[in-house]
């Protein structure tokens, strides 16, 4: 009989930590030899328990996630981490690989596929689900930028941001209410939002006008 | 040498008329009432001067006569200056000759200035020649020789050599006076020379003379008896009786040098026989003296003494103090060899009175020349100075005029400014004192003005239907602006027409006629930028208008864009019956009050843009929110199903149930985290329910809705401040939410009471509890402290792992509603 894989869990979820401990038994191959509540519990435990597997969620209070993976890859570079977590972002999945983490899983895949990866990773591999290794295959979409806009659609979009109503823009700029329609249709393309209260959001948060 | 020079220029001149004819023509003259006074000034001028060589007393009262018609000019505005100048010649001349040499100098000297002047140069080698000869006279040979240089300069510019004959003869005078023989005989030789070519048988007589005399002096006696033998043959021959006298004297005198006694005394005695003769005792005084001491010298005392007596006795007569003296001398010697020492000595004091007599005369004489030459020279400085001053004074007198005339200018300019300026000022004064009794009303209406912006503003401020603000609005505006109707039209959504927004005073009629107003053409396009109010007394005629504004029955209109910067927004039209057009103060109040709309649409505006944003981000959270509760929880599940389903596969009963148990409970838990946050999505509406309702619906939205039959005690309080209520009410939710999703209870107990001016809550469950020690930070618990510090009160957490939570707050009652 092959060994047990000593698993550690760091979730700041109570009902996740005991739903985890329920599931990863000896039964199936592994073995819970710790529980962490924050970032910081799981380094120390990390570095005391040395598992095999470390399961991380990457928000966590004190240290998050990717912190964490840091400090503990730091402590020891053999550590083999997997993320499991309810968030599927880019930023965040890139933010944990290039911390170190080998695996990164979302909360709503099944637990065969959590049995299967925790197994991966103990083997030494890399772990990336394929619908986030396609998002990570595509080119970085950048932020949106203001030399993306032509000079009209920065008159525009500054108008949407001030709440104008697209007769009131037409008005302002004197131009025909659907020049303005097509002018904020290519706006939203372009900052990849599905109404005008996100353009108007996107637009205030990066600075756009 | 003869002692002057006795020569004028015109003595010769072979176009002079004689005296005779002179005297004829002036008696002629003065028996005409119409003679021209200038002739007979130069008539009579011209009479003294050929007389003054003949009959000096005639000459000097001729040549008053004619100085005193020249200076009166009676037919003549100008005095005669030349006339006056010739005059002046003549008379010092005969003062030089009579030895008055002061008056003499004076009288030349005036000359001198009036030719130079008027530039008069024939007149002036002859005053040159007078005034040289009087210094010679006097012993102010330096200056003296300098007229004379003057003299010939003139002579040789006009070219004339008798007058240079003239000047040179006497420069020959002067070099002799000066001890200078040598030269003086030079001169002489040279002028001789120059009479000779031209004839001029005066300065040949007189220089043969002077060589005589000369050349005896110098001891050359052979040389001298020429030039005197010469001399007498020129002088008989021209008929010149005096120079014919000289001649004889100075031949006698080179005799008696030359020892002979007899040739001496033969022509001494011619001369003078001669002289006496002529009359001329001046010649012949000197002659007695010489022929007495050619008698001394023959021992012929008594003729001696005879002679010198009768040269005395004749000096005496004449007033010839220089001779006199001589004589007086030389009867003293000869008393003296005649051994009566008593008229020895009587002689020889009256020679030593005479001499001084004749030395103090003569320095006083010297002295009065300076004085007169000092005075003409002090009056010539003094006559330049006052020219010089005279025409500075005009120039300065022309300056002063044209500065007075451009002074003078600019005051009228002044006073002209000045007078302008008190009209201005007297204008501007009777408007101000308009002003000032309008001022009162003007205040009145302002404060209304002023009221009317401070409640708009305030309307602005306020989140309430626009409804409302329009129909308050209106109802100020009416006031203020004294209108009969009002109006509010704003843009529909795709900027075709106009809407009425609120109407004050429109009849049903009017109402539904402007309910809607198309826009078109002119009017379209003046409300699509921001324009200047439209105003008319004539409203029917202001065709911009849509047919619909121009309501019947109404004259006056007054329509102002509602705008807020350059954007238009809609319009404000107000109507008068009466053509009373809106003066310029209402104008500007509408125009401003419009504006005011403006700004009140675009706060709402934007506050319905806030509230949207506000939604969004609302929603955001939730989202947030669902994953980091539910979705765990949901996670969980599946987690709790597999082991369940393994437990089932495997026949392990225990770590079913367990699987099992934890699916109930977790079930359960997400089933209350979603009522809390279907909840939040769904809040009760605190403004609109009051505090006590408000709590009361969440108990039964969330808490019952999850099992939890929370025990209730709300005390029946009065209606507290909104601001109050609202940070109680978030502290009372915080921690009912802190409940439901961390204490996992089934008891829960809520209390709001009101105890000794306090309000006292208490918030009770027997769930899981934790440590307050450890988690003092969470974010749920500090955000209640800080509400309740907010409201003055105190916040106590009772808890502890396992043995449930006990939250309790005092908070002192609100002094508004203490009472």
């Amino acid at each position: 009989m092959t060994e047990l894989i000593r698993i550690l869990i760091a979730d700041d979820h109570f009902v996740v930590r005991q739903g985890l401990a329920t599931l990863l038994v000896p039964r199936n191959g592994m073995q819970v030899v710790g529980e962490a509540a924050t970032g910081a519990e799981a380094v120390e435990l990390a570095l005391t328990l040395r598992p095999d597997v470390i399961l991380m969620d990457m928000i966590m209070p004190e240290l998050d996630g990717a912190a964490a993976i840091a400090r503990i890859k730091a402590q020891n570079p053999a550590a083999r981490i997997l993320v499991l977590t309810s968030f599927g972002e880019r930023e965040k999945v890139a933010a944990a690989l290039q911390a170190g983490a080998a695996g990164y899983l979302l909360k709503d895949s099944s637990p065969d596929d959590l049995f299967a990866a925790i197994r991966s990773v103990h083997r030494g591999n890399l772990v990336i689900p394929q619908e986030l290794a396609k998002e990570l295959m595509q080119p970085p979409p950048s932020a949106p930028t203001a030399s993306q806009f032509t000079a009209r659609e920065l008159d525009v979009l500054r108008l949407l941001v001030q709440g104008k109503s697209n007769p009131e823009i037409a008005q302002e700029l004197f131009i025909s209410a659907t020049t303005v329609r097509s002018h904020i249709t290519s706006i939203l393309t372009k900052l990849n939002v599905a109404n005008r209260t996100q353009a108007a959001l996107v637009a205030q948060e990066q600075q756009l006008v | 040498m003869l002692r002057c020079s006795v020569s004028h220029g015109q003595g010769d001149m072979a176009t002079t008329p004689t005296i005779a004819e002179l005297e004829s023509r002036l008696t002629e003259l003065d028996g005409r009432w119409d003679a021209d006074s200038h002739m007979k000034v130069e008539l009579l001028n011209d009479l003294a001067w050929l007389l003054s060589d003949v009959d000096m007393h005639r000459a000097y009262a001729l040549g008053e006569q004619a100085l005193v018609l020249a200076a009166t000019a009676a037919n003549d505005t100008a005095p005669h200056h030349a006339g006056i100048a010739a005059s002046l010649r003549t008379l010092g001349y005969i003062n030089l000759r009579l030895g008055n040499h002061p008056l003499g100098l004076g009288q030349l000297l005036k000359a001198l200035e009036v030719c130079e002047t008027l530039h008069l140069t024939a007149l002036l080698p002859d005053v040159l020649d007078g005034i040289a000869s009087i210094y010679v006279q006097t012993g102010e040979l330096p200056v003296a020789l300098d007229y004379a240089h003057r003299q010939l300069a003139v002579a040789q510019k006009i070219g004339d050599k008798r007058l240079i004959a003239n000047a040179q003869n006497n420069m020959a005078n002067l070099y002799y006076a000066m001890g200078d023989l040598d030269r003086s005989l030079e001169t002489l030789q040279n002028n001789l020379c120059i009479a000779d070519e031209i004839g001029f048988d005066r300065i040949k007589a007189l220089s043969l003379l002077n060589l005589a005399d000369g050349y005896r002096m110098k001891g050359e006696n052979e040389r001298a008896l020429d030039y005197g033998q010469r001399a007498l043959a020129v002088s008989r021959a021209a008929g010149f009786a005096i120079f014919e006298i000289y001649a004889k004297e100075f031949t006698g005198k080179i005799y008696r040098q030359m020892g002979n006694a007899e040739a001496a005394l033969a022509n001494l005695e011619s001369a003078r026989l001669l002289s006496v003769a002529a009359g001329s005792k001046v010649t012949e005084a000197p002659i007695l003296l010489d022929l007495g001491e050619v008698y001394r010298d023959l021992q012929r005392i008594d003729l001696a003494l005879a002679s010198f007596q009768h040269g005395a006795a004749l000096a005496a007569e004449i007033d010839a103090k220089s001779e006199q003296s001589t004589a007086y001398r030389l009867l003293a010697e000869l008393y003296e060899e005649m051994g009566d020492t008593a008229q020895a000595l009587a002689y020889y004091k009256q020679h030593q009175a005479l001499k001084e007599l004749v030395t103090g005369e003569k320095a006083e004489q010297r002295l009065q020349i300076l004085q007169v030459a000092h005075d003409t020279k002090s009056a010539r400085q003094e006559a330049e100075l006052a020219r010089l001053r005279a025409a500075e004074l005009l120039s300065l007198n022309e300056r002063l005029e044209q500065e007075v005339e451009q002074r003078t200018a600019e005051l009228t300019q002044t006073v002209a400014q000045l007078q302008q300026e008190i009209t201005v000022r007297e204008r501007a004064e009777a408007d101000l004192r308009q002003f000032a009794a309008t001022l009162e009303q003007r205040v009145a209406v302002r404060t209304d003005e002023l009221a009317t912006f401070f409640d708009l503003t305030l309307l602005a401020g306020q989140a309430v239907d626009l409804h409302d603000i329009f129909a308050q609005v209106l109802a100020r505006i009416m006031e203020v602006t004294r209108s009969r109707a009002l109006c509010i039209h704003l843009f529909n959504a795709d900027h075709t027409a106009l809407e009425m927004a609120s109407q004050q005073n429109l009849s049903d009629d009017a109402a539904a006629l402007l309910h809607t107003a198309p826009l078109k053409s002119n009017f379209a396009h003046w409300m699509q930028q921001a324009n200047d109010p439209l105003v008319t007394t004539n409203l029917a005629a202001l065709t911009l208008l849509p047919p619909a504004f121009r309501l019947p029955g109404f004259q006056t209109y007054l329509g102002a864009q509602i705008k807020i910067g350059s954007q238009v927004m809609g319009l404000l039209s107000c109507y008068r019956f009466t053509n009373r057009g809106y003066g310029l103060d209402e104008i500007a109040l509408v125009t401003a009050l419009a504006e005011q709309l403006g700004l009140m649409l675009e706060t709402q505006r934007l506050r319905q843009h806030a509230q949207a944003i506000a939604v969004v981000e609302e929603r955001q959270r939730l989202a947030r929110d669902l994953h980091d509760s539910v979705t765990q929880s949901l996670y969980s599940l599946t987690l709790f199903s597999r082991a369940g389903r393994e437990a089932a596969e495997d026949g392990d009963a225990a770590r079913l149930q367990h699987s099992l148990a934890e699916l109930e409970h977790n079930t359960l838990h997400a089933l209350r985290e979603m009522r809390l946050l279907l909840y939040e999505l769904r809040p009760a509406d605190l403004e609109q329910e009051g505090l006590a309702r408000a709590i009361q619906l969440r108990l039964d939205t969330v808490e019952r809705r999850v099992g939890l039959q929370p025990q209730v005690y709300l005390a029946d309080l009065p209606p507290l401040p909104p601001n109050f209520e609202v940070e109680l009410y978030h502290v009372i939710v915080e921690a009912l939410n802190n409940v439901i999703k961390h204490a996992a209870a089934s008891r829960l107990r809520v209390e709001l009471v009101e105890r000794d001016g306090c309000l006292h809550l208490c918030i009770e469950d027997n769930g899981n509890g934790f440590d307050p020690e450890q988690r003092k930070g969470g974010l749920g618990l500090r955000n209640m402290r800080e509400r309740v510090a907010r409201l003055h009160g105190e916040i106590a957490i009772a808890s502890a792992p396992g043995s449930g939570t006990r939250l309790e707050a005092t908070i002192p009652y609100p002094a508004e509603t203490r009472q």
